[in-house]
């Protein structure tokens, strides 16, 4: 009688974890992390880009040289600022998206200052380069969106009932920092558009 | 005042839903909803694509659309390959080739599997050559110019499409006899077990009947569908 009772314990505590987030909760964080790593990996991605932007847009724009140095000491901060997974929180997170933001607009401010010099523009190198940036700058969107998207999963799970439950008894997890905008001074301050 | 205020509220909750560009539904490998292609060209290069996917793998997808409504054509062309999941799931062999005709906006996405191969860079490169023919509004020979493009960097070919349309033409119109033979043989054979004789009419159905198994058949078939491959923003777009 008592080890009939004990199974049907069993068989009823098994399927309430299963549906409380025994599974769920890890699988995503999984994906939290996944699409962490792959965040980083397409903002490596730019950087490793922006050496050769530097290169030829040096031998053109010799009057630009404020904007380059720019650049160059923005890439090598934003390199600089790697965050781990397991050491992700609110306040690492400030820090990256500040040094990827600081990049996006030297390297913005770069382009826009390319205008000036129709031989650059004209330079096959130089279009190549250009599209490798955009396309570059495209993944970064995709993947920030996945992140957030993961990171809205991860919360929800450890947030809402009934997952949370299992979550406040058992894993104690807390919340993971989602994306901010970066630089979110200098998009109140974006610069005039004068034609 | 208040009504007012419940008018506001309401288009608010209407206009956000009407902003939003819908994912087609995924037909078959040309999906020409801004109508760039006469019916003979989407029918050839529906059985390219197949044919294509069969013989070397990677499923190449065309969308046309007449407008993207103010969505940026990057994020529209994400959302769509997010739902239509083109490519084999284990490969992730997809790409979708967009075409935004007011706009004047054209992308190519890459799918996870084939980003080494096909480039940023490559694709820009094919997109680049697309242009030219789109400045001067022929719209079909640009995209068929960037498929054989495509097709070409992922190593394989895209067949020749005037050429073999006539092989084509013979080969559905032998594939519609047949039908109309099956069709007429199964109506006879009712026919004669049912009443035992047949009136004039009787012809005709049969024919019309085959007519659509033609129509059916030069859409490429219903075995077109994504395989569950990913994306993540590989590709190119540009504008002309």
């Amino acid at each position: 009688m008592i080890q009939k009772l004990s199974l049907v314990v069993l068989i009823v505590s098994c399927m309430a974890l299963s549906a409380c987030g025994m599974r769920s909760i890890p699988l995503a964080e999984n994906q939290v992390e996944a699409s962490w790593a792959d965040v980083q990996n397409q903002y490596k991605r730019r950087a490793d880009l922006v050496p050769n932007l530097v290169a030829v847009v040096k031998g053109y724009a010799t009057h630009e040289r404020e904007t380059l140095e720019a650049v160059v000491n923005a890439r090598a901060k934003a390199t600089q600022t790697q965050v781990n997974f397991s050491e992700l929180n609110e306040q690492k997170m400030k820090q990256f998206s500040q040094a990827q933001g600081e990049l996006s607009s030297s390297l913005s401010r770069l382009l826009v200052s390319v205008e000036k010099y129709p031989d650059l523009k004209a330079n096959e190198n130089f279009k190549d380069l250009q599209a490798q940036l955009e396309g570059t700058e495209n993944r970064i969107t995709v993947a920030r969106n996945r992140y957030i998207e993961s990171i809205k999963e991860f919360n929800n799970e450890i947030t809402v009932p009934p997952t949370s439950w299992y979550n406040s008894l058992f894993l104690h997890k807390n919340k993971m920092p989602q994306f901010a905008v970066e630089n979110l001074q200098k998009v109140e301050n974006a610069p005039e558009v004068k034609f | 005042m208040r009504k007012n205020l419940l008018l506001l509220f309401l288009s608010i909750i209407f206009c956000g839903g009407a902003f939003a560009l819908e994912v087609p539904a995924l037909t078959g490998p040309v999906v020409d909803l801004a109508g760039v292609f006469n019916r003979n060209e989407e029918i050839d290069l529906s059985n390219a694509l197949n044919h294509y996917q069969q013989k070397y793998g990677p499923q190449i997808q065309i969308l046309t659309i007449p407008s993207l409504e103010g969505d940026v054509i990057e994020n529209y062309s994400i959302k769509v390959v997010d739902q239509w999941k083109l490519g084999d799931k284990k490969r992730e062999d997809g790409v979708l080739l967009l075409l935004a005709l007011n706009d004047h906006k054209v992308r190519i996405e890459v799918g996870r599997g084939l980003e080494g191969t096909l480039t940023d860079l490559g694709t820009s490169h094919i997109i680049r050559q697309m242009t030219p023919y789109f400045k001067e509004s022929r719209y079909a020979q640009g995209m068929v110019s960037g498929l054989s493009a495509i097709m070409a960097s992922l190593g394989g070919e895209l067949e020749n499409i005037p050429l073999q349309k006539e092989v084509r033409h013979q080969e559905m119109m032998s594939h519609a006899f047949t039908v109309i033979f099956i069709i007429l043989f199964i109506l006879f054979f009712i026919a004669k077990t049912l009443t035992g004789n047949f009136g004039t009419g009787f012809g005709r159905r049969g024919y019309y009947t085959s007519g659509g198994g033609f129509s059916s058949g030069g859409g490429g078939g219903s075995s077109w569908s994504g395989g569950g491959g990913g994306f993540s923003g590989g590709g190119s777009s540009g504008s002309w």
